[in-house]
């Protein structure tokens, strides 16, 4: 079995048309009436046949068959137009028929097409049977398996009978009509084709169920119930018939009944997913009061019948999927039990519905249910779009007050280490100073030269920290001046192209910081020869560049600095991207709104 | 007789700095110690009359050091010192079995002696 894909699309809503349901109405009827007038005459004819053990049984039993497949086959007709398993079951029910009345007509011919017609009935059962319930043959292996049922039992049985010289009896015993006739058609290599052929269908249809989700299971389990008790009682009834024939009869009967019992469970099954699609009105009614993302996942589940289905909604701007409260959320691999159905409104993706593999066999369900619930989803899709926004921001909020402290710890460690250890060398040594000016005043001097270098270096460590805490040329001179003033101390050539004009001081910040650090990493871990910073103005954006042609590799989500950036820059709504493939040295690319 | 001390703390300048300074004030500095084990074996070793501790050492800290000292029985007075002022240590100095605290820039012979000259609780 070939694992599902794992995403099915909805078909556009096909638009019913009045003259085509006119006319189909208009088939329908001649085909009952037909229908209705050969079961009549099979039911006296085979009733009035004098060669035939329970002629009265026999008949009602044939009658029954008939019109069974017929009535349900017409309905199913009525109600699935698209659906081909109704035309199926109504030819299933008039071919049926027909070959009742051609095999008591009294003619050879007329022998040989009843014999004929009785066997394609029973191919058409196997059709349906494979067929059900959306009445298309899926794969290669169930078109294969339905052709050579055609094959065997309309051309290959007949003539190998006709071979055989075994002509069907002029007087009425045509084929599988009678419980008595069903070894008839057993022997030779066409039988040993039918019986394979009905091992393989039960096969099949054993398999559909076994790997068939609890749905789909409901629907499935009557019909092939009663399609695999007929099958079984059929073979059955053939092979005792020979040595056992008050047993084989009986069988045959019982083959007959259940038979005619499995077209009314294929209409109960598609009944049944016509009540599940009747739940696209509950639905539309659950989602006027469905208030919370949880409640329109909930009214979805009850639509579909499906507990297990789950909602993610498409955020374009990150090009994922989140979930209803806005985590990021993985569409299931292929092959597993679920799969995913895309809703898209006006041309925009919006949600996939992730639900059991089964219900691709309801596609117009799914789509009813999709575009009952599309407005719902499209909220719901906001909704979880702004939690992830909400989700974000509290995560870029927490790492800038994080970011915050980390630079205030920094401070207290650089003042502790440097300017004030240097004051307290100082104010020992003017205490030494103080002890020797008079005894030893020569020492005293090297002490005062001590100090004064002691000064100097004090006061270099507390120029840098208080660069570091705000550039004083950013806010005095301007962006211009700073950032020539960054790249003077850059280790890496730089070419750098900045505006003249001033802009907001924060967006100046922000653009300093964001040159600064790139510009550090890039000493540190670039190896560049060269690098470019580009900062000009466009459409109402600061928009900054920062280039360089070393060996790549960064990390926009790793390191903790770019990250910083990032919130720095998503702070004033901008953004902040990072280029950075091995080997292809690394573009950081910021653009921040600034009117 | 000079009062003997021994000076712990992790700066070599800084040691060279108060070791010239306190003995231009009468102390005789017998024993140095980079680091807070160091200087709790110096202590035990040299049995000083007193003993200047830094407060931030790399292995265990100045409280660390007066606890292991005075946990072993008679120990000399310690005055702890750092760049930082007592305050920023809460509780902890007065906490501790120190005897006293001074900062890093007030260090002279005059002010330990004071301190020493002291209750334990004067600082």
């Amino acid at each position: 079995m070939t694992p599902p894909p794992a995403t099915v699309s909805v078909p556009a809503a096909s638009v019913p048309l009045d003259g085509r349901r006119a006319r189909g109405a208009f088939v329908r009827l001649t085909v009952w009436s037909l229908g209705a007038a050969l079961g009549i005459a099979a039911f006296f004819l085979v009733a009035r046949d004098g060669d035939v053990a329970d002629p009265w049984l026999t008949a009602a039993l044939t009658l029954a068959v008939g019109w069974s497949f017929l009535a349900s086959g017409l309905l199913v007709w009525a109600r699935e137009d698209e659906n081909p398993i109704g035309v199926l079951m109504a030819a299933l029910g008039l071919v049926w028929l027909a070959g009742a009345v051609a095999g008591e007509v009294g003619s050879p011919f007329a022998s040989w097409l009843g014999f004929a017609a009785v066997n394609g009935a029973v191919a058409l059962f196997a059709h349906v049977l494979v067929a059900f319930p959306t009445g298309r043959l899926a794969t290669r292996g169930e078109r294969v398996l339905v052709g050579a049922a055609y094959a065997d039992l309309v051309l290959l049985a007949p003539l190998w009978r006709a071979a055989r010289g075994d002509a069907p009896p002029v007087d009425g015993t045509a084929g599988l009509l009678r419980p008595e006739h069903f070894g008839s058609t057993l022997g030779g290599p066409q039988a040993a084709i039918a019986l394979l052929l009905a091992a393989a269908l039960g096969l099949l249809l054993w398999r559909r169920w076994y790997w068939a989700t609890r749905h789909t299971r409901h629907t499935l389990s009557l019909v092939l119930l009663t399609g695999g008790a007929s099958l079984v009682l059929m073979v059955s009834a053939a092979v005792v018939e020979h040595s056992f024939p008050e047993a084989g009869r009986a069988l045959g009967w019982a083959a007959l009944a259940a038979f005619g019992s499995v077209p009314l469970a294929v209409l109960a099954g598609i009944l049944r997913s016509r009540l599940a699609r009747a739940s696209v009105a509950v639905l539309v009614r659950d989602l006027a009061t469905a208030g919370t993302p949880g409640a329109l996942r909930d009214a979805l589940r009850r639509a579909l019948g499906d507990p297990t289905l789950r909602l993610a909604y498409w955020v374009s701007e990150t090009r994922r999927f989140v979930d209803i409260r806005g985590r990021p959320f993985e569409l299931p691999w292929e092959g597993s039990s679920q799969v995913a159905t895309m809703v898209d409104r006006e041309g925009r993706r919006i949600a996939a519905i992730v639900h059991d593999a089964s219900l691709r066999d309801s596609p117009e369900l799914l789509e009813a249910v999709t575009s009952a619930a599309g407005l719902a989803l499209e909220n719901g899709r906001l909704h979880a779009e702004l939690q992830a926004h909400v989700d974000d921001l509290r995560e870029s909020r927490a790492r800038i007050v994080e970011a915050g402290d980390a630079e205030r710890r920094r401070l207290e460690r650089n003042l502790h280490d440097g300017a004030q250890q240097r004051l307290v060398s100082i104010a020992l040594h003017l205490r030494l100073i103080e002890s020797k000016i008079h005894t030893d005043p020569e020492v005293a001097a090297q002490y005062v030269v001590q100090v004064g270098e002691e000064l100097n270096e004090a006061l270099k460590e507390l120029r840098e920290l208080a660069r570091g805490i705000h550039p004083a040329i950013l806010s005095d001179r301007g962006l211009g001046p700073a950032l020539e003033a960054v790249a003077a101390r850059s280790p890496v050539p730089v070419k750098l192209s900045a505006p003249v004009e001033r802009m907001p001081a924060p967006v100046e910040a922000a653009i300093y910081y964001v040159v600064s650090e790139a510009l550090a990493n890039v000493a540190k871990y670039a190896q560049a020869s060269q690098v470019t910073v580009e900062v000009a103005r466009a459409d109402g954006h600061a928009v900054v560049a920062v280039a360089d042609d070393g060996v790549g590799g960064a990390d926009a989500a790793g390191g903790s600095g770019l990250r910083g950036l990032g919130d720095r820059v998503a702070a004033l709504d901008g953004r902040l991207n990072v280029d950075s493939a091995p080997l292809g040295g690394t573009r950081i690319h910021a653009v921040i709104p600034c009117a | 007789m000079p009062p003997r001390i021994v000076i712990v703390d992790d700066d070599p300048t800084f040691l060279t700095t108060v070791r010239t300074l306190l003995e231009a004030d009468g102390f005789e500095v017998v024993g140095e110690a980079l680091n807070g084990v160091e200087g709790v074996a110096t202590v035990e070793e040299l049995k000083p009359d007193v003993v200047l501790l830094d407060v931030n050492l790399p292995d265990i800290d100045g409280f660390e050091v007066v606890k292991r000292l005075t946990d072993r029985g008679r120990a000399p007075p310690v005055v702890l010192t750092s760049i930082r002022s007592e305050s920023d240590f809460g509780d902890l100095v007065e906490k501790s079995r120190a005897y006293g605290f001074i900062t890093k820039a007030e260090i002279n012979g005059a002010a330990l002696s004071r301190i020493l000259d002291g209750s334990p609780s004067s600082r």
